[in-house]
């Protein structure tokens, strides 16, 4: 949202906006181009060309939109695509969908991410939700149930939330996880089913270091998310008593298993980053990040969805403008104010594991796979 | 009388209410015998869907009050024939629930017929419930038993299964 | 000619919906099916011609002090003889409008209607404007019933209100592989609501560029004579 920001003191970033979108689509291509060598080689060629043929769907109805949008705007066409990155949302979005996903879902869901996402509020940089997580909400609401059925078994996530509640407590309880989804390195190396772009944790997270290091993402939202969601979960193992898994206690195996299952890496570094969406000021950022991370955990646990990334992203974008009219002012004056702030996000985020583990029951034993009485239905709802 | 006084205003909204009441007291006769026989035609209307062959008056209505009260999933209780008791249900589900009709055999426990009435789930997912196949994998097994849930839609089909266990402890008190 | 414009007015420039924003929640919870809004329409418009005239009729009696209960009692009477009679003759509306029947007697544009107009004009000039705005509330749900029903089912179809089974007309114009189900939800209510808003203040900025164009051409002759 144009939010005009008085602060001081100013410093000017070497970077320009091209450059910082230049940098930010190489890295979401690596992990894209990743993903499909892993569908082309565990699937079948014409599964990797799928999502492809996705981001091309995608991409082609960013560029009609936004076309239409400089005719109706009087202005000139090459102008509004080059400046607007619809791109980046494009391809954001199509990595955040599983391969199931029919090509008309994607075409209406971008359709909806650039228009009303995007173009209704104004344009690049006047939007107050993340585009891409509005066309992810979008398929989630309309068109769970319109897949191809390409892929055909169950997620990580689902399964985790399905049959383990989120809380596998025991070492048999986790091994019959890790036995279906192929154990702690496919999670690591997203050789399990998801969405498209979300499972390669090492690589998002190496991706993410780069785009630190370049000065295109601030380093603060993803530690901030990531490391609250990790002091969240660990907090609920302690006080739930998780027990040890060959070794490990449960406190580090517990929230490991939170992160590199679903899309909080994926969310975290390239979605809560958005600069349009998330506060400017560094304080209002951390802010951000650590009230996203506990609004994760909570729809993680407590809600009836599996994934609860993406509508924390949502929720927080709503909040953008007044964490940023709260800490509007001469940094060095509110510094105060600011602490007091993410104390208090702190807090919230600790009460919601304390809320969780005082009325979540885990689950100690093994568990099978449940009987299935129709064909498996691809478990598209599932993913983010 | 002063026209401000408070005697002649509440006076004036008291004749007001009741030509009011009047109005709605003639409205109500009229409608009253015709909304009566709708609810019960409607009511009788999807057992017949689950005995196409059957005619509307060999369904009982069984007074159910204390079923309902101990049993709040329970909407409606009938008996067809001898053996055949039909419970129609609703449930919660992942969004809006399920309502169904299940029809359980009390002298062997049996599941004799399934009928869901009305999904409010995800459509294609919570929604393949009212579908045949489900339907089909139910009939004919015993009803107090483990019965099979749609995997990919356990939080639609849980708690119906959970509620056929739960008719099935009920059946043979219904008289 | 001023009656003539009131009507007009009701109907387009100043749509109790679109463009006073008036009767929203229930606009935006029924619209589903053309049913549904052809339905509430009807009801809505028995409603407001009626309490026009009755208010109208009484308008010189009624102490000033309490014209809003007096006026609340005779909505609320006509609304419930109206789900009365919905219930008896046409249930299948009964179950799918619910409990937005017995709140048509808080629908803004009806008590609204009556304190700005009805208690201030005569009975058939109130008549008329209950006509127009009921026609403009009708106009509003239907074009939003026609857009959502069509994205989210794919079909435009209306069945006879009286007897369930009767199937008026059904017209499939998208695949059903095609439909966006999200329409049928709040989520594609406020989405649809907020274009046709969006589309009937447009039109209005555009007819008032061309007045006041006109106006300005008109002076600028008057001025060179």
């Amino acid at each position: 949202m144009k939010y005009t920001f008085h602060v001081s003191p100013n410093l000017q970033s070497k970077n320009s906006t091209q450059q910082i979108m230049r940098d930010l689509t190489i890295g979401l291509l690596v992990v894209f181009v990743a993903s499909v060598i892993y569908y082309s080689t565990a699937f079948g060629i014409n599964v990797g060309l799928q999502a492809v043929i996705l981001l091309a769907c995608s991409l082609v109805t960013t560029f009609v939109c936004e076309a239409v949008f400089a005719k109706l705007k009087k202005k000139s066409v090459k102008d509004v695509i080059t400046h607007s990155f619809g791109w980046v949302t494009s391809i954001i979005l199509v990595m955040m969908c599983p391969m199931n996903i029919t090509p008309y879902a994607i075409i209406i869901a971008t359709f909806f991410a650039i228009a009303v996402g995007r173009l209704m509020f104004g344009g690049f940089g006047y939007n107050i939700f993340n585009p891409a997580a509005v066309g992810r909400a979008v398929i989630f609401a309309s068109f769970s149930g319109a897949t191809t059925r390409l892929v055909t078994s169950a997620t990580p996530t689902g399964i985790l939330a399905g049959s383990f509640k989120w809380l596998p407590m025991t070492e048999v309880a986790l091994e019959s996880y890790l036995d279906r989804v192929g154990g702690f390195g496919s999670l690591f190396l997203g050789t399990t089913p998801g969405a498209i772009g979300e499972t390669f944790s090492i690589l998002i997270l190496l991706v993410g270091v780069f785009l630190v290091l370049r000065g295109v993402i601030d380093w603060r939202i993803p530690t901030f998310y990531l490391g609250t969601i990790f002091v969240i979960t660990c907090a609920l193992a302690l006080l739930t008593g998780v027990q040890p898994y060959h070794g490990i206690p449960g406190w580090i195996w517990y929230p490991v298993l939170h992160l590199i299952t679903g899309g909080v890496i994926f969310g975290g570094v390239f979605m809560l980053t958005d600069p349009v969406t998330a506060p400017t000021s560094p304080a209002g950022r951390i802010f951000f990040a650590i009230c996203a991370a506990a609004i994760t955990v909570l729809i993680r646990l407590k809600g009836n969805l599996p994934e609860g990334c993406l509508y924390s992203i949502l929720i927080m974008n709503c909040f953008t403008p007044m964490i940023e009219s709260a800490l509007d002012g001469p940094q060095l004056e509110i510094k105060k104010k600011a602490w007091f702030m993410i104390a208090c996000s702190a807090v919230l985020a600790l009460c919601v594991s304390f809320y969780a583990s005082s009325t979540m029951k885990g689950v100690k034993g093994p568990v099978k796979k449940t009987a299935q009485v129709v064909e498996v239905v691809p478990c598209v709802e599932e993913v983010l | 009388m002063n026209k401000s006084s408070p005697a002649y205003l509440a006076l004036f909204l008291a004749i007001t209410a009741g030509i009011a009441g009047g109005a709605l007291y003639s409205a109500n006769a009229l409608t009253a015998p015709v909304i009566k026989a709708n609810a019960e035609k409607a009511e009788k209307a999807s057992l017949l869907e689950m005995y196409p062959d059957a005619s509307i008056d060999d369904f009982v209505v069984v007074d159910a009050e204390d079923i309902i009260a101990d049993h709040p999933s329970v909407q409606g209780v009938y008996k067809y024939g001898d053996d055949i008791v039909i419970f129609k249900n609703a449930v919660s589900g992942y969004d809006g629930g399920t309502v169904f009709l299940v029809a359980i055999n009390a002298t062997d426990d049996t599941i004799d017929s399934f009928k869901a009435i009305s999904n409010g789930d995800t459509k294609g997912i919570g929604s393949k419930i009212t579908e045949n196949a489900f339907a089909e994998s139910l009939a004919g097994k015993q009803a107090s038993g483990e019965l099979d849930t749609i995997s990919g839609a356990t939080l639609t089909s849980t708690p119906v299964v959970e509620a056929i266990n739960e008719c099935a402890t009920i059946a043979p008190t219904v008289e | 000619m001023n009656r003539m414009q009131n009507f007009k007015n009701g109907l387009i420039k100043d749509n109790p919906v679109f463009g006073l924003y008036l009767g929203l929640c229930s606009t935006l919870a029924i619209t589903t099916s053309i049913n549904n809004a052809i339905g509430m329409g009807v009801a809505v418009i028995f409603v407001l011609i009626l309490s026009n005239m009755i208010i109208s009729a009484i308008r010189k009696l009624v102490p000033d002090e309490i014209r809003i209960p007096v006026y609340i009692v005779i909505i609320a009477t006509l609304v419930k003889i109206i789900q009365m009679l919905i219930q008896a003759y046409a249930p299948a509306l009964d179950s799918s409008l619910g409990v937005f029947i017995p709140l048509i007697v808080v629908n803004c544009i009806i008590l609204g209607r009556a304190e700005a107009f009805a208690s201030k004009n005569g009975v058939l000039d109130s008549a008329l404007d209950g006509v127009g705005m009921g026609l403009g509330y009708l106009l509003a749900v239907l074009s939003m019933s026609v857009i959502r029903q069509l994205l989210s089912t794919g079909v435009l179809s209306m069945t006879n209100p009286f007897n369930e089974a009767q199937v008026l007309f059904s017209l499939r114009l998208i695949p059903e592989d095609f439909t966006i189900s999200m329409f049928s939800s709040p989520l594609g209510a406020f989405m649809t609501f907020a274009c046709l808003a969006a589309g009937l203040t447009a039109y209005k900025l555009h007819v008032q560029k061309k007045e006041a164009a006109a106006k300005a051409a008109a002076n600028s002759q008057e001025a060179a004579k």
